[in-house]
């Protein structure tokens, strides 16, 4: 095969699997089925955009908070100013970004677990915030009724309206397919190459003349802005939030998706965040046992496959070959 | 004669065919899915578990009994639980399964006014009829437009006849403070009580709400004590808040009465994590199920518990069987599984058993809307560490 | 009120002081975040519930049964599932949720969700000059400086005190001296689930005991402990009696939502002009 063939079936592989995504609803009738799948789509969104943040060397555990700043905003803005939820998706996501470019430069000079440490003290502010000012926020009540998103019209072409999950699920579809694009242009730019040079050798970047911190606070300012903008999109879906939506173990289980579906691949948070979200689903009867077979996964997943579930297939095929040779 | 004799004969058989079929058809009950949505995983189990025990227990308890029947068909009841994991997202998603996977049309649950006000959408949308566990009464748990959502009561709705208790019983004291959880039913809770107290001549001179799942309650008690309160209004909560807040208080130097215009979940837990010698002059929207005081459906209700789990009957089995039992009855009344029917049926209903009594449907001046029980509730004092039941208040 | 409400703040202060010194000890010498640690705190309560209130011992000896068994776990823990992970912060990041789920189900499965209490034997009050103190307070208090004084002495005095800190500074150049990393690894790790247990006893005997108690105590634990500095018990001490002050203190002037916003924004603005916290080291 030529170099060409093969970036043509890759073409090709890809093209087929949108369709697919696209087609899900043609073909799944169930509207639980699809509401997994939405969450799986913002998980996805979510761990990849953290793991822009982490290939720089960071670990963020604010990513829960972000979400909480993306949801009051947009619903703010819908209930009390009356702006179009179009508009207020992206608003949600500079608003986040906004204030990750406030604390980011003092924070990338905290390096670690104290920077992890760091952000979390920042989310559990942002909830205590959104407790204490009850005057804007509804204070642990939270917001109610939050409208899903105005109807999408092309003029003379289409109105599209939000009445079910198949709406729902191609709104986070291509907002999922997006961001995945964007994220992966950044990669393989030159700020991504930065940023894993920087997650290297840190030091020899900076005396080669790199602004360290300045490529790592981008990074976690657009890291930010998608958690942001799912948290915006979360707020027109469940019409519900409250300071507490997204609280410390909501972070914790994007860091989780991240890492046991491999941080080191593009591909990895994809797996993990899609792999875990709709597992738990299947082990529901097991009822106050679940958690002890997710638990379980967990560990297995990362005594195992030190490079995440992407890796599960090189890995298979290396003890399958042992045992082969063996036998 | 022939072609009559047969044409008798096929009639006959025919009758008889469905007579037959229609015998066999009115036997054979039918299955009736409820779906049961409670914390059954996170920080939010601890005790809601047995909500969900109390709802598997009464749906034992209405099958031995024949299940329900509407229109003469014979349905029994199968109880789908789901985990919903103590989180908004967890909640959502057991509400799709529920709704979506599962069909149900009925639901009952959850208790936490947080949790079930991420679910309403949900099921309101897909019009099943749900009955929520308990509720303090904030804007957002009930409220008109909220068709298919009932409630087996509201905290707020007895705070006026416990401040009645209250007057009279302490004719001498003048000073407030009340305190609540920070939370939507919490919230809702003391500015009712605020309004009562005042309105029953008494003096407000504290009010605090106090972030969800505090332990030390001593700088909120010190500020609170600094205004030399006669009384405390503990608002709403679960046992180790209350136990937490007489203990310090006590220890702090508090003799005074204390109380809560509502249900503890498990009042035998404040002596234990209160202390006996701090578990004086305190009072409950709360009872002793043991004591021989309680209606005889309790003793029932105590016994199914008992055979099915090996457990007493606690508060929170009793408020999950009384959300089903009195969703059934809504089913009954209406002769019907159209929920929208039911709603309708229900929200008229007159008289609807419960575990402590008579209750009625109300609502239409707290909430705008009629959908929520109204029923008798034991008071009961703690004094000397012993629960002492008062009478049943009904407002 | 204000001499009332800063004596309330040194009380929370111990108790924030006790919860984090396990905590540091394990940090520092593992290099992991152990998430975990609240969980482990939560079993000396439970432990303490059982030998207590069903097998009847005596408060006193019921905490050293109970803080050689938690400390016990604490090894196998080491062994089983931190030892791979040493030094590698998101790995052990995730065994560290994985034994969340499963210490706070497994207790809530067993032990089921009501809220359990044990008395302890300190009953009774003291009030001078207007400002009262429980004695289970005081014990709390004296306790948690005991123990600084305990872990002070075994650091400054051990050679296998000296080991820890060699540790704690470089890992690599430990090892080269002939360091037993494991071995010491092994005996941070008992020391400081013990000094989990001993906190979850005490703290679970002012409140209550249930499966959940340990989400409090982690976050209190990590704040104080990257106020302080990691590694340092003298920037514990410190930062347990700050924080313990400002949870104390503001919310009798204003709201506790107030004293968690002043508390973390206070921990911040530390970190910004000290990164490594008010008496820590550089970690990497």
């Amino acid at each position: 095969m030529s170099l060409s063939d093969k970036k043509k079936s890759k073409g090709l592989r890809y093209g087929g699997a949108i369709l697919f995504l696209f087609s899900i609803p043609l073909i799944v009738r169930g509207q639980y089925t699809l509401h997994i799948l939405i969450m799986a789509a913002m998980n996805i969104i979510l761990a990849s955009s953290l793991r822009l943040v982490a290939s720089s060397g960071q670990l963020s555990m604010a990513h829960g908070g972000m979400m909480t700043i993306g949801a009051y905003t947009s619903a703010l803005l819908v209930m009390k100013l009356g702006i179009s939820s179009w508009a207020a998706l992206p608003l949600a996501g500079l608003a986040a970004a906004a204030l990750a470019l406030l604390v980011g430069f003092p924070f990338v000079r905290i390096k670690g677990i104290y920077f992890a440490m760091v952000t979390v003290f920042l989310a559990e502010m942002i909830t205590l915030t959104a407790e204490h000012w009850r005057s804007l926020t509804g204070g642990s009540s939270g917001v109610v009724n939050i409208p899903p998103p105005d109807p999408l019209v092309i003029p003379g072409l289409i109105s599209i309206d939000f009445p079910t999950k198949t709406e729902f699920y191609y709104f986070i579809l291509v907002l999922m397919l997006v961001t995945l694009l964007f994220l992966y242009a950044i990669e393989r730019s030159r700020i991504g190459l930065t940023l894993i040079s920087i997650q290297q050798t840190e030091l020899l970047s900076e005396s080669v003349g790199v602004n360290t911190s300045r490529f790592k606070v981008l990074a976690f300012c657009i890291g930010c802005f998608f958690a942001g903008i799912v948290g915006s999109f979360y707020s027109q879906y469940i019409n519900v939030i409250t300071p507490r939506s997204f609280e410390f173990f909501f972070a914790i289980y994007i860091i989780v998706y991240m890492i046991v579906g491999g941080i080191k691949k593009f591909s990895g948070p994809i797996y993990g965040a899609f792999i875990l979200t709709i597992f738990p689903e299947f082990i529901r009867a097991l009822k106050e046992f679940q958690p002890f077979i997710f638990a379980g996964l967990l560990m297995l997943a990362i005594f195992f496959l030190p490079d995440g579930l992407v890796d599960l297939r090189r890995q298979w095929d290396k003890f399958y070959e042992k045992r082969f040779n063996r036998a | 004669m022939n072609k009559i004799k047969l044409g008798f004969f096929v009639v006959l058989g025919f009758m008889f065919v469905i007579t037959v079929s229609q015998n066999t058809y009115a036997q054979e009950a039918k299955t009736l899915k409820i779906g049961a949505v409670f914390a059954l995983t996170g920080p939010a189990a601890a005790g809601i578990k047995d909500c969900m025990d109390g709802v598997q227990a009464a749906a034992d308890w209405i099958n031995k009994k024949g299940g329900i029947t509407v229109k003469g068909q014979q349905y029994l009841i199968e109880v789908v639980p789901e985990d919903n994991k103590s989180a908004p997202d967890g909640i959502v998603a057991a509400a799709n399964k529920l709704v979506y996977k599962d069909e149900v049309k009925f639901i009952v649950g959850p208790v936490v006014p947080g949790l079930s006000m991420a679910m309403t959408p949900i099921t309101e949308k897909a019009k099943v009829l749900r009955c929520k566990v308990n509720g303090t009464g904030n804007k957002a748990e009930m409220k008109p437009g909220m068709l298919y959502t009932f409630s087996t009561f509201m905290e707020i709705q007895y705070v006026r006849s416990v401040y009645d208790y209250f007057v009279k019983s302490y004719p001498n004291a003048k000073k407030i403070a009340i305190t609540g959880p920070d939370e939507p039913g919490g919230q809702a809770m003391v500015a009712v009580a605020k309004k009562e107290a005042e309105a029953h001549g008494l003096k407000v001179v504290f009010s605090e709400l106090y972030p969800f799942g505090t332990q030390d309650f001593y700088p909120m008690l010190t500020k609170a004590m600094a205004q030399k309160p006669d009384v405390f209004d503990l608002g709403v909560g679960i046992a180790p808040w209350y136990a937490g807040i007489i203990k310090q208080a006590r220890e702090l130097g508090f003799t005074g009465p204390m109380f809560a215009p509502s249900a503890t979940g498990n009042i035998y837990l404040i002596p234990m994590l209160a202390g006996k010698d701090f578990s004086y002059d305190i009072f409950f929207l709360d009872a002793d199920l043991k004591s021989p005081k309680m209606p005889s459906i309790v003793k029932e209700a105590r016994q199914q518990v008992s055979n099915k789990f090996g457990v007493d009957l606690t508060f929170g089995h009793g408020a999950g069987w009384e959300s089903l039992w009195c969703l059934v009855q809504a089913i009954e009344a209406a002769q019907s599984l159209d929920t929208i029917k039911v709603a309708k049926v229900w929200e008229k209903m007159k008289s609807i058993e419960t575990l402590y009594g008579e209750g009625t449907m109300s609502g239409l001046k707290d909430f705008g809307i009629n959908h929520v029980v109204l029923k008798p509730r034991p008071l009961s004092r703690l004094e000397k560490g012993e629960i002492e039941f008062i009478k049943f208040i009904s407002p | 009120m204000i001499t009332q409400s800063i004596l309330n703040g040194l009380v929370l202060g111990g108790i924030y002081i006790l919860v984090a010194l396990g905590l540091t000890l394990i940090l520092s010498i593992m290099g992991i975040v152990q998430l975990a640690h609240g969980e482990v705190y939560m079993l000396g309560a439970y432990a303490m519930y059982y030998l207590c209130v069903h097998a009847g011992l005596n408060f006193l000896l019921a905490i050293l049964i109970s803080a050689f068994l938690v400390g016990g776990l604490g090894v196998l823990l080491e062994k089983y599932f931190f030892r791979p992970f040493r030094g590698k912060m998101e790995r052990a990041l995730i065994i560290s949720i994985g034994l969340i789920l499963l210490l706070q189900n497994a207790v809530l499965v067993i032990a089921g969700g009501t809220p359990r209490a044990f008395a302890s034997p300190f009953s009774g009050m003291i009030s001078v000059l207007g400002v009262t103190l429980s004695l289970e307070r005081l014990i709390v208090i004296s306790v948690a400086f005991g123990l600084v004084l305990v872990l002070f002495f075994l650091i400054k005095m051990t050679k296998v005190g000296q080991a820890m800190v060699a540790i704690s500074q470089d890992r690599e150049v430990a090892a080269l001296q002939g360091i037993n990393i494991d071995r010491i690894s092994s005996i941070a790790m008992f020391l400081g689930c013990a000094f989990a247990a001993v906190s979850g006893a005490l703290v679970g005997a002012l409140f209550s005991v249930s499966p959940f108690m340990g989400g409090f105590a982690l976050m209190k634990g990590i704040a104080v402990i990257i106020l302080g500095g990691m590694g340092s018990i003298l920037g514990a001490v410190l930062g347990g009696l700050l924080l313990g002050l400002i949870d104390g203190v503001v919310p009798v002037y204003s709201t506790t939502h107030m004293a968690g916003l002043i508390g973390f924004g206070f921990i911040i603005l530390i970190l910004l002009f000290k990164p490594q916290g008010m008496l820590g080291r550089e970690f990497e």
